[in-house]
């Protein structure tokens, strides 16, 4: 298995005391985005861009890659991926309770509960109208 | 400041304790003291919200309880909470426009601990929205300033704790955690602070980032005071579905980082002038490559000589898997936080946007308004990571890297020594706006995110200054699951040896 320390990593402070890492494994390339990949993504996040963030993201999107592609380069053959960090040191029981629907109690606490609705009307949340 | 104020005083939880209880000085004084000392330090931008009716309502209840004689732990005690812990009362933005105005119907677990321990919440701390910055420069409500030099960041994402602490204004604040938040702002501002070990503290109530990162974690002045902190909020809480009921063969209760605390001491009390003697203090190799500035390196090497003088001994360790805590670090963190984010829609709550179509365009328009840059950055490479044809080979690669960076650590603490030290980070505060690209920022997290990662405890304790800026540099101490007892009491034998945590901005 191939590890981290097969990379070639070389670090600098600068200057103004910027710690720069440069990460070279042989095997990378860089990954090119582009608009219709930004759109695609921000479209799947409900994010609406505007041409000047769209085009920041695609450029800044191949520095990250960069960084974030360096997982390709090590072997991770029969390692069980890790959900809970101390899954490996004891014994780990993820509680999960029923999702169940209960009405508010008093109408106070439901006015209480939604009081920071943007906009509500007779104990309801309003939204642009989705079925005419 | 012509004059010490009255709660800046006392340099320990304890003394301020015990000054209350002997009716020395009343909790309405000293709430008064802070609250007149946050007033005059409005320049920190420190705090995002303080409300001094509600603060003085609770110190008057302190002072009836304390004339009843109550032993409550922080009776009396002044302390704040970062933005990310809801609070009934106080607003709770996250650092963030898209809860501007949000006010919580209920107060997170943390908050009603330390409210039942006595404490008196000054108000809310500002902070990087939603968590997410090493600087506190990604506010909505502007950058906190640092009190060793205005023109530096304080760290983030809990910078308004570490600033309150370091400023005096109060004895203690709540932090949150999730690849270094706690631990680099205390030690970019000379304070100290703890990350518990994952699952230990109640995460109900505190607003979610990267949800199998986040935990909640003091930060004050000296390491006795993050004990009196730290010990009543470590508890299991059902409402929190990570949160653990046992830590090895303990209770996850209150009293257990006490007595893990009050074991050790005293077993270090036998030793004499060698406290320490026996500890083994593992130095990873990979974290003194040239990856940290020569100041740093040398501050962190003159305090291990100084834990060697107090009797433990250096062990050369490998964590070979070091160069892929950012890559892992930045994979699964943005995947949980877009996850987490996608509650915010401009219906039931937060921000919502004034001109927009239909219901999607309603939705995405308000988001995209509020978020804020790097808010909106890790949305998009969360999404892009666990998207269709991705998910394979970032999401599920990083989550089995997780399990082998988590291996060494547990490999080293298991056969070869007791703690882990090292810096906190590769540099000291750099200055407000001179920021690089977003990955810049991301790679100074190198030493913390690992921890993060692996779901360690480890802390921040201030080691000395930077030569020429007189900045502050930490030392992190890592410890081995459930260790937080432990890793309190090496430090406050570190801090009764020396007095790196005593000192104060030349400013105050």
């Amino acid at each position: 298995m191939s590890s981290a320390g097969a990379m070639a990593v070389r670090s600098c402070v600068d200057a103004k005391r910027r710690v720069t890492h440069f990460t070279y494994p042989h095997e990378q390339e860089l990954m090119t985005i582009t608009q219709q990949d930004v759109d695609r993504i921000a479209r799947l996040a409900y994010l609406k861009l505007t041409p000047d963030q769209t085009a920041r993201t695609q450029s800044e999107f191949s520095e990250i890659v960069t960084l974030i592609q360096q997982l390709q380069s090590v072997s991770t053959e029969g390692v069980t991926p890790m959900e809970h960090p101390l899954s490996g040191h004891q014994n780990v029981v993820l509680r999960l309770r029923d999702d169940v629907a209960r009405p508010a109690a008093t109408p106070e606490e439901r006015d209480a509960l939604m009081a920071n609705a943007p906009a509500t009307a007779d104990g309801l949340f309003l939204v642009p109208t989705v079925i005419e | 400041m012509s004059h010490t104020p009255l709660h800046a005083e006392f340099n320990s939880i304890a003394a301020l304790r015990q000054a209350l209880a002997t009716r020395r000085v009343s909790a309405h004084d000293i709430t008064r003291s802070a609250l007149d000392a946050i007033h005059a330090h409005t320049d920190l931008n420190a705090f995002l919200h303080i409300d001094a009716e509600l603060s003085l309502e609770q110190a008057h209840q302190a002072d009836q309880k304390l004339t009843n004689g109550s032993d409550l732990p922080l009776l009396g005690i002044p302390i704040a909470h970062k933005d990310l812990l809801v609070t009934q009362g106080w607003r709770t933005t996250a650092g963030s426009k898209m809860l501007g105005d949000y006010v919580s119907p209920f107060d997170a677990t943390v908050v009603r601990h330390l409210r039942n321990a006595g404490a008196i919440c000054l108000g809310k701390l500002n902070c990087d929205a939603f968590g997410m910055g090493s600087g506190n420069e990604n506010s909505a409500f502007g950058p906190v300033r640092n009190p060793w030099d205005h023109s530096a960041i304080p760290g983030g994402s809990s910078g308004g704790s570490a600033a309150a602490v370091a400023a005096g204004l109060l004895q203690g604040a709540t932090g949150t955690d999730t690849g270094g938040s706690v631990r680099q702002p205390a030690a970019m501002c000379g304070v100290s602070g703890i990350k518990p070990t994952y699952g230990t503290v109640s995460r109900y109530g505190v607003i979610a980032s990267g949800s199998s990162l986040d935990q909640v974690g003091p930060i004050a002045r000296h390491a006795l005071d993050l004990l009196e902190l730290l010990d009543p909020i470590s508890t299991f809480d059902p409402a929190d579905a990570t949160s653990l009921e046992v830590c090895n063969d303990a209770a996850n209760q209150a009293g257990r980082v006490r007595n893990d605390y009050n074991t050790v001491r005293s077993a270090q009390k036998v030793n004499g002038s060698t406290p320490l003697k026996g500890l083994r203090i593992g130095i990873p190799d990979e974290y003194f490559s040239t990856s940290i500035s020569p100041d740093v390196a040398a501050t962190i090497e003159t305090a291990l000589q100084e834990f060697e003088t107090l009797g433990a001994q250096r062990v050369r360790i490998s964590l070979p898997r070091t160069a892929l805590v950012v890559p892992v670090y930045y994979v699964i963190s943005p995947a949980e936080s877009s996850s987490n984010l996608s509650r915010f829609d401009g219906v039931r709550y937060g921000y919502r946007t004034q001109e927009y179509g239909d219901l999607d365009d309603m939705i995405s328009r308000s988001r995209t308004e509020a978020f804020g840059d790097e808010v909106i950055r890790r949305i998009m490479v969360g999404t892009y990571v666990l998207s269709h044809g991705y998910y394979d080979a970032y999401y599920l690669q990083a989550q089995r890297l997780r399990r082998l960076i988590t291996n060494d650590f547990r490999q080293a603490l298991n056969n070869q020594c007791d703690v882990i030290m090292g810096p906190v980070a590769p540099a000291v505060a750099r200055a407000i706006g001179d920021k690089g690209a977003p990955t810049d920022d991301w790679n100074a997290d190198i030493f913390t995110a690992g921890v993060s990662l692996a779901g360690l405890p480890a802390m921040s304790i201030p080691c000395g200054f930077a030569s020429d800026r007189n900045l502050p540099v930490g030392l992190q101490i890592i410890g081995h699951y459930f260790s937080e007892g432990q890793l309190l009491a090496i430090a406050d034998c570190y801090q009764n040896a020396t007095d790196w945590h005593q000192r104060k901005p030349e400013s105050l």
